[in-house]
């Protein structure tokens, strides 16, 4: 194996992300980054993962916490990978590394201590760390075989996201791909509840459960930081028969991913399904806007958001494992819903509007038109789409939801879905100016948004998730209800700012046109 | 005949850094005019200039009699262009972006499909189908872009290295089209480094050198009629000479190679 060229791709792929520092939007996000990193790691490891282990010891219980905090950082480090994109990007494709003088071992070797050398795997592992850390402190374990048996879960973990990006990734390229990840998304986000009201319910089911969870990477690593005398090998082996099957999954998705999709098609087909729908923006628009409305409907990443999205908005509104239980309780979750609902499916594209166009871009100040037609037909396609993600819901919302029809909730469910859609989209017209970044069309997975769009998106659903429980918790439904009027001024409002910040984006868009080809370009 | 493009003083600034340097250049309706120089030499930003896509920092261009700046949207419809860059995109199919090309530029639905079609034809591109242009290559991505610049008959054509990675029967008939476009009096405006193509095909040549600054121009017919071309009292055979001379281009040598 040639480990000194495999260390110095390593080497190489941080120096990519140092560079990446060199923009001044690089230089943002590395300081909320670090400061985040910083501050997180400290308060984790010391009260998510000293003082959770401290705790544990001193109840006597140490093994059954150490299950539930491996357990909840494996399932969220897969989750907010695989969610989130961050930590599966790949750095290096296997291809890019074949202009180098290393086999398909030293490929493979590259790619994966490339990503799981990521730095948010690393956050990660602080966590665990610091959790063994505890634990030793405590006398409750082996530091050493902790730290050993910490570092073989981070591997699973890794490899476990690699095996669902690339699922996922490969299933949104095949024909009916697509229903299928609708159907694991809407188990994924169903599961849970009906697992846990089960649970409840037959008896037996809790220990039967625990017993299977007992052959999970956690639960052996947990096992093994804090009860390392008893079934030493036992606990090892299946860390490392977990790694290896995960290996031979990847493996084998990898190389069906690889194979070549169906031949072309002969002959060019007509379909101008796009244009007659992009008509009722007037002829002018078009052509602009049908182009952009097949750039999303094309997306693999547009794709998969946009079908997970009601089910996701479904998970937020009507999961109560964190919340109260109840109708009236759903309608105040689901305002919050609502407010994101428009935006979810296709804000990974309406934030980086042209990042997605490549060298395409220069082409729009070249066509006949007022530059601040482009930027119109762009985000008309985006509010076009999330408008209907507003409509269905409220269409399901009315059909199923657990809720007795109110004609005030109705209209606040409404106004929040209109409000929420052209406030996301005004916000989204100006990280696309502001901070656009070259982005990679034909991947599903890998966070490539800039750290404004980042903020935007990811903020803004936990704002939303947040807020509206913590509404529900201070003022309660009823009063929520009494003040329903007040969603359609701000709903107003958020449609205001839309059509500002369209106007205005529009002269901005003209006169940072260098500027934005620059970016989009990878020129600083 | 109208100059098709005249150019006065034009300056283009990028911070401190000057990349077009005062260049003034009138280039004469319905000639093939190659527009020369080293790289890095400031071409690709003057065409930038002269097809809207970047702002001047200072100079005025008029383009087909009228100033561009005035009235940019009227004569970008008269315009085709073809950028070094190629401006595809990617996730669009071959009939679909040149669909999307033609219909920007007017063509009504009817003629756009039936100049898709005999473009596809004429470029071999018709089995091209449901192949995204990202999934061509170089040459294939070429001819897309070519077919675009010309889709809708312009007055004047801009063309950016329009002959790299295009094999040599795509690279006869594009220059076959070119000689049909001028002998309509209508422009072509084109860039290369491969100055025996611009010996064969062009009547008109501008030299620049860094940064922006015009060095020569003129009427290279002589080359073809007298076997030279005299500059600062000199003979040279090749335009290649000329442009070596101008721009003080040398041969490095390399001892280990």
């Amino acid at each position: 194996m040639n480990v000194p060229l495999i260390l110095r791709l390593v080497g190489l792929r941080y120096k990519l992300l140092w560079a990446q520092t060199r923009t001044r939007n690089g230089r943002i996000a590395l300081f909320f980054t670090g400061y985040a990193f910083a501050v997180l790691i400290l308060i984790l490891m010391t009260a998510g993962g000293i003082g959770a282990a401290i705790l544990a010891v001193r109840q006597g219980k140490a093994e059954f916490v150490a299950q539930a905090v491996l357990g909840g950082l494996f399932l969220n480090a897969l989750l907010g990978s695989v969610v989130t994109g961050f930590g599966i990007n790949t750095a290096f494709t296997d291809q890019a590394l074949r202009r180098y003088a290393i086999g398909a071992r030293d490929r493979l070797a590259a790619r994966h201590l490339t990503g799981i050398l990521e730095p948010v795997w690393i956050f990660v592992l602080g966590l665990d760390l610091g959790f063994c850390t505890g634990l030793y402190a405590m006398g409750a374990g082996s530091f050493w075989l902790g730290a050993v048996a910490v570092v073989l879960l981070l591997i699973a973990d890794y490899l476990l996201a690699r095996v669902f990006a690339t699922l996922i990734e490969w299933l949104s390229h095949v024909k009916g791909g697509t229903a299928i990840l609708f159907l694991m998304l809407m188990g994924v986000c169903l599961l849970p509840s009906i697992l846990i009201s089960r649970l409840e319910k037959a008896h037996g089911a809790k220990e039967a459960m625990l017993a299977m969870l007992q052959y999970t990477p956690p639960f052996a690593a947990a096992a093994l930081m804090t009860n390392p005398g008893a079934g030493l090998i036992h606990q090892f082996g299946l860390l490392g028969a977990w790694i290896a099957i995960l290996l031979v999954a990847l493996a084998a998705i990898e190389k069906q991913a690889a194979k070549p999709r169906s031949a072309a098609a002969a002959v060019a087909t007509w379909d101008n399904r796009y244009e007659r729908i992009a008509s009722i923006f007037g002829p002018g628009m078009a052509p602009l806007v049908g182009r952009t409305l097949r750039y999303y409907v094309r997306s693999n990443k547009v794709r998969f958001n946009y079908i997970a999205a009601i089910p996701l908005l479904a998970f937020l509104t009507f999961n109560h494992a964190n919340g109260q239980a109840g109708p009236e309780h759903y309608f105040v979750r689901g305002l919050g819903a609502f407010v994101i609902a428009g935006f979810l499916g296709t804000a990974v594209m309406a934030t980086n509007q042209f990042g997605f166009d490549a060298s395409g871009f220069r082409r729009y100040f070249l066509l006949p038109v007022p530059a601040g037609a482009i930027l119109r037909a762009s985000s008309y396609t985006a509010l076009s789409m999330g408008g209907t993600l507003v409509a269905a819901a409220l269409v399901l919302w009315l059909l199923f939801a657990p809720v007795p029809l109110d004609a005030r909730m109705d209209c606040m469910l409404l106004a929040c879905g209109v409000g929420g859609l052209c406030l996301f989209n005004a916000l989204a017209i100006w990280t696309s100016l502001l901070a656009p970044r070259p982005t990679n069309f034909e991947t599903t997975f890998g966070n490539q948004l800039s750290l404004s769009a980042n903020v935007l998106l990811i903020g803004g659903v936990l704002l939303c998730v947040f807020g509206t429980m913590a509404l529900d918790k201070a003022a309660g439904p009823a009063a929520v209800l009494n003040y329903w009027w007040v969603s359609i001024p701000a709903a107003a409002l958020a449609i205001v700012f839309y059509l500002y910040s369209l106007r205005l984006g529009a002269s901005l868009f003209v006169s940072r046109r260098e500027r934005l080809l620059n970016a989009l370009e990878g020129r600083n | 005949m109208t100059p098709a493009i005249e150019v006065a003083n034009l300056t283009k600034k990028y911070g401190e850094t000057v990349a077009v340097e005062n260049l003034s250049l009138t280039v004469p309706g319905g000639t093939m005019f190659g527009f020369l120089g080293p790289n890095g030499s400031g071409k690709s930003t003057t065409i930038g200039c002269l097809t809207g896509l970047l702002d001047p920092t200072a100079g005025e261009i008029r383009i087909l009699g009228e100033p561009f700046h005035d009235s940019a949207v009227a004569l970008k419809r008269r315009m085709g262009v073809m950028p070094e860059s190629l401006g595809l995109f990617d996730a669009l199919y071959a009939h679909e972006f040149l669909f999307f090309q033609a219909r920007m530029f007017g063509l009504d639905e009817e003629t756009a499909r039936r100049r898709v079609s005999e473009l596809l034809d004429a470029m071999e591109l018709g089995g091209t189908g449901k192949k995204r242009l990202s999934e061509f290559s170089a040459g294939m991505r070429k001819r897309v872009a070519f077919a675009a610049a010309v889709i809708h008959g312009p007055d004047l054509l801009f063309l950016d290295e329009p002959f790299e990675s295009i094999d040599p029967a795509g690279v006869a008939s594009i220059k076959q089209w070119l000689h049909k476009i001028t002998a309509q009096g209508r422009t072509v405006f084109l860039t290369t480094h491969v100055l025996e193509t611009v010996e064969r095909l062009c009547s008109q040549v501008a030299i620049i050198t860094k940064p922006g600054k015009l060095v020569w121009q003129g009427d290279i017919s002589a080359l073809d009629r007298d076997g030279t071309i005299s500059h600062d009292g000199k003979e040279f055979r090749t335009l290649e000479q000329l442009f070596l001379h101008l721009t003080g281009e040398r041969y490095a040598q390399l001892e280990w190679l």
